[in-house]
């Protein structure tokens, strides 16, 4: 694989894997420097990924494997892939309502299995295709929608319970 | 939007049957149902923005990482070459200098016909007197041949 080629078909993805890596990791900084990590130890692969099948699909899994390697390394710094949701910032206007209901997402996101956390944050925060979420965690496209849909029903119904209540009207 | 369209699409969102495109649209336009309204206002608040220029800026460091360990990698293949052309001249010189023992000797013995026996004195001592502070003795050199 010449340069020009890893360029084309690997390392183009660099701003697709943007938003997975830095909700994982927490901060942008931290992200650009794990993406070129990450391009690093693609690019001391080339040989074998241009044999590889689903090329996307391996970058976006070594992308993934990389950031669970960090957070182990520093498991006291930060404990799971929604953190980075604590410590966002938001304008004036929107803040009370920012923060409470950032709170109660949080609290549904815990309730649910990390499985289905995962991939609900991969599709509706991070923006991925079934095909990248299926590849970076090494499940089928099927099993994926099955996930994102017992994750969204489950985080609709809470919500709707709870806004209800706040109403009046459950 | 059509209030079907909007019940369909809602119920596309919660079966995993929706397109990128159908959740965009879900988000930006549905106002009626509470569910929808506070993800699209958590998913637009929580959404990662991608740095302007991404991909060009991340390439040129790539750039300049790789091209850096390269030079090092050329810089240690020289060094090793350098090595082992040392070794392999200096294993064949070796090699090419061996002589075998009686080969050694013979060129030993040429050499030595070629000198005169050193002459070899021995000295020879006699204590005069001694005592525990001073030994006075004569000395006498006697030729061997």
């Amino acid at each position: 694989m010449t340069k020009q080629d890893f360029k084309l078909k690997v390392f183009l993805l660099s701003e697709r894997l943007f938003p997975m890596v830095s909700r994982i990791l927490g901060t942008e900084a931290n992200a650009e420097d794990a993406i070129q990590e990450i391009m690093m130890k693609l690019w001391e692969k080339r040989k074998k990924i241009e044999k590889h099948p689903n090329i996307k699909g391996f970058v976006f899994l070594t992308a993934r494997n990389y950031c669970i390697d960090v957070l182990r390394k520093k498991p006291k710094l930060i404990d799971d892939s929604t953190n980075h949701l604590k410590v966002l910032k938001s304008s004036n206007i929107d803040k009370i309502e920012w923060e409470e209901l950032n709170t109660i997402i949080l609290k549904i996101l815990k309730e649910i299995p990390e499985q289905q956390k995962e991939v609900f944050m991969m599709r509706d925060i991070d923006g991925y295709e079934f095909t990248e979420i299926a590849a970076a965690m090494q499940i089928k496209v099927e099993h994926t929608r099955v996930l994102l849909s017992r994750a969204r029903k489950h985080i609709g119904l809470t919500l709707e319970k709870t806004y209800s209540y706040e109403r009046g009207t459950y | 939007m059509k209030e079907e369209h909007i019940k369909n699409l809602i119920e596309k969102y919660k079966s995993g049957r929706s397109s990128l495109e159908d959740e965009k649209h879900l988000f930006d336009k549905v106002e009626t149902e509470v569910s929808i309204k506070k993800l699209a206002f958590f998913v637009k608040k929580a959404k990662r923005e991608i740095p302007k220029n991404f991909n060009e800026k991340l390439w040129e460091s790539f750039e300049k990482r790789t091209i850096k360990k390269n030079k090092f990698r050329i810089g240690i293949m020289s060094a090793a070459a350098t090595i082992l052309v040392i070794i392999t001249l200096y294993i064949s010189n070796f090699g090419y200098n061996k002589q075998s023992y009686s080969e050694k000797e013979t060129l030993l013995n040429q050499a030595q016909k070629m000198f005169v026996a050193p002459i070899q004195k021995q000295l020879i001592h006699a204590i005069i007197i001694e005592s525990d502070l001073i030994v006075v003795y004569t000395k006498i050199e006697k030729i061997n041949n």
